[in-house]
């Protein structure tokens, strides 16, 4: 037996993650700009 | 020998030379107590983010961590997602008000949203009491990586990391120790990348690793831990991570609080390549060394024996920016705690902004110091020290930090009662019954937060508001 979900799955996991972050990061930096601009 | 070869000098005193040109260039930009705790709020997203991951990343990382895995297979890395939610939580209901608030300390942040001089005051002791176990285990791993890798005493190891940090955290602040981390996550990332494909050439390739060690010990390739144990550790890291105060700080120093958010997404992504190198590297030695003495000597053995002069160099002097820049994010926490919030506020209120830049330096020293003598006595491997103060940070600061920042009622009474619950109620459920947990799943510092929280709400319920005019800096 070699390596299995507890080890690919964590790169799935952590790769779905970060790009969920960042589009929130995006998100959240336009939301602040639209208020400044107000 | 790794730690006689010209290599090693080179590389090592390259990074030392990088490291006191920055101190000095930080020096001649330091004028204030302003520009010594907040970088004069001049850090933008890319230097924010290695701040962030080089802070977070230690040698709980380094030698804890893939001993961690050395030992227990793959499962350890799923406690990641713990230190990332905590992240998340920090990045949408802490980061953004402390950044506005903009203030130096984090106990600045207690002293003015409860209003209270008391507040303030029991935060910085109680953070200088907690970060002096975390340095303990910073200068524990100093220790096993001389005796290991150099045939040096643990004392001098430990001596020579508190003089060259203190060094450049004294003289720079948090200007110097921005760059410099900047610097040593890169150097990390790169010596941690460089590392993996030769040890997966040593061990035969991936497969041929996983079906090696799962031969051993099948839980090594599975799931050595259960998702109980797994939560109860990553809530510890996560809760301690939302309201740490050594991050805390570098929000303050950053440009603005769409930076603090890119500086975080930017911190993940290099805490997931270290974290998933430093998986494969443990279980990586695990295969080709399958019975060290002990977990945490595998990091050492990998930079002085697996990798060439050339790597393991490299390795050596990452690992070593790793404890250090930990060691000097510590400092520059409790150095400011005891400057800022307990000298200037209780003994010396008059104190001019040369006479605080100063009492931060020597406390930087005096600090860093107190940790040898445990550090000697070798209480427990490094990971579980480091464990163990991330549990005592959760339980008496995340409640006051996140619940403080985001609900309006909470009163000063309540803050005190909540961080004097929550330290409490952890320190005597880890030396009483948590060592039961097998039996009820339930860990000490769930125990801690969840007496924060109640504390913190009852109280705060049956006392004043805190005044209008402090509560307006946090809440629109």
């Amino acid at each position: 037996m070699g390596f299995g979900a507890s080890f690919y799955g964590f790169f799935v996991a952590a790769a779905l993650w970060l790009v969920s972050y960042f589009l929130w990061a995006a998100a959240a930096a336009r939301r602040d700009r639209r208020r400044s601009r107000r | 020998m790794i730690a006689d070869s010209g290599l090693f000098i080179v590389i090592a005193g390259l990074y030392f030379t990088m490291v006191v040109g920055i101190s000095v260039w930080s020096a001649l930009h330091t004028r204030t107590e302003d520009d010594f705790l907040a970088a004069g709020r001049s850090i933008g997203p890319w230097v924010g983010g290695g701040v962030l991951a080089a802070t977070q990343i230690s040698a709980g990382t380094f030698v804890g961590t893939l001993g961690r895995h050395y030992l227990t297979g793959v499962s350890w890395i799923w406690i990641w997602f713990g230190v990332w939610a905590g992240w998340l939580v920090s990045a949408v209901l802490v980061a953004p008000k402390l950044r506005r608030f903009g203030a130096l300390t984090v106990a600045d942040y207690v002293g003015k949203r409860f209003a209270s001089e008391g507040a303030r005051t029991l935060a910085a002791a109680l953070i200088i009491v907690t970060y002096t176990i975390y340095l303990t285990a910073q200068f524990q791993a100093i220790g096993e990586i001389a005796s290991a890798v150099f045939g040096v005493a643990p004392l001098v190891a430990m001596t020579a990391l508190l003089a060259s940090t203190a060094f450049y955290t004294g003289v720079g602040g948090v200007r110097s120790s921005s760059y410099v981390e900047f610097a040593q996550t890169i150097m990390m990332v790169t010596a941690l990348l460089f590392a993996v494909p030769v040890v997966i050439a040593h061990a035969g390739g991936l497969t041929a690793l996983g079906q090696y060690v799962g031969s051993i010990e099948p839980r090594m390739t599975g799931w050595w831990f259960g998702w109980r144990e797994l939560v109860a550790f990553g809530m510890a890291f996560g809760l301690s991570i939302a309201a740490a105060p050594y991050e805390m700080t570098r929000y303050y120093s950053m440009r603005d609080v769409a930076t603090v958010r890119y500086a975080i997404g930017i911190a993940l992504v290099a805490q997931a390549l270290i974290g998933s190198c430093v998986m494969i590297l443990g279980i990586g030695m695990r295969g080709l060394f399958p019975y060290l003495p002990s977990p945490d000597q595998a990091s050492s053995i990998l930079a002085a024996v697996v990798m060439s002069p050339l790597m393991g160099s490299l390795f050596l002097v990452a690992m070593v920016s790793a404890i250090m820049s930990s060691v000097n994010s510590i400092l520059l926490v409790t150095g400011g705690a005891f400057a800022h919030d307990l000298y200037k506020r209780l003994l010396n209120p008059g104190a001019s902004q040369r006479c605080l830049i100063w009492v931060n330096r020597i406390a930087i020293v005096v600090l860093g110091a107190v940790p040898f003598w445990f550090a000697s006595l070798k209480l427990s491997d490094v990971q579980a020290i480091v464990v163990e103060q991330a549990k005592f940070i959760a339980s008496f600061f995340f409640v006051p930090v996140v619940l403080g920042l985001n609900w309006r009622r909470g009163t000063k009474e309540g803050a005190i009662a909540s961080m004097v619950a929550g330290f409490l109620g952890c320190l005597l459920w880890r030396f009483t019954l948590q060592r039961d947990f097998a039996a009820h799943g339930i860990d000490a510092v769930e125990v801690g937060v969840a007496l924060s929280a109640m504390m913190f709400v009852l109280v705060s319920r049956a006392t004043p508001p805190a005044p209008e005019a402090n509560l307006r800096i946090f809440f629109d």
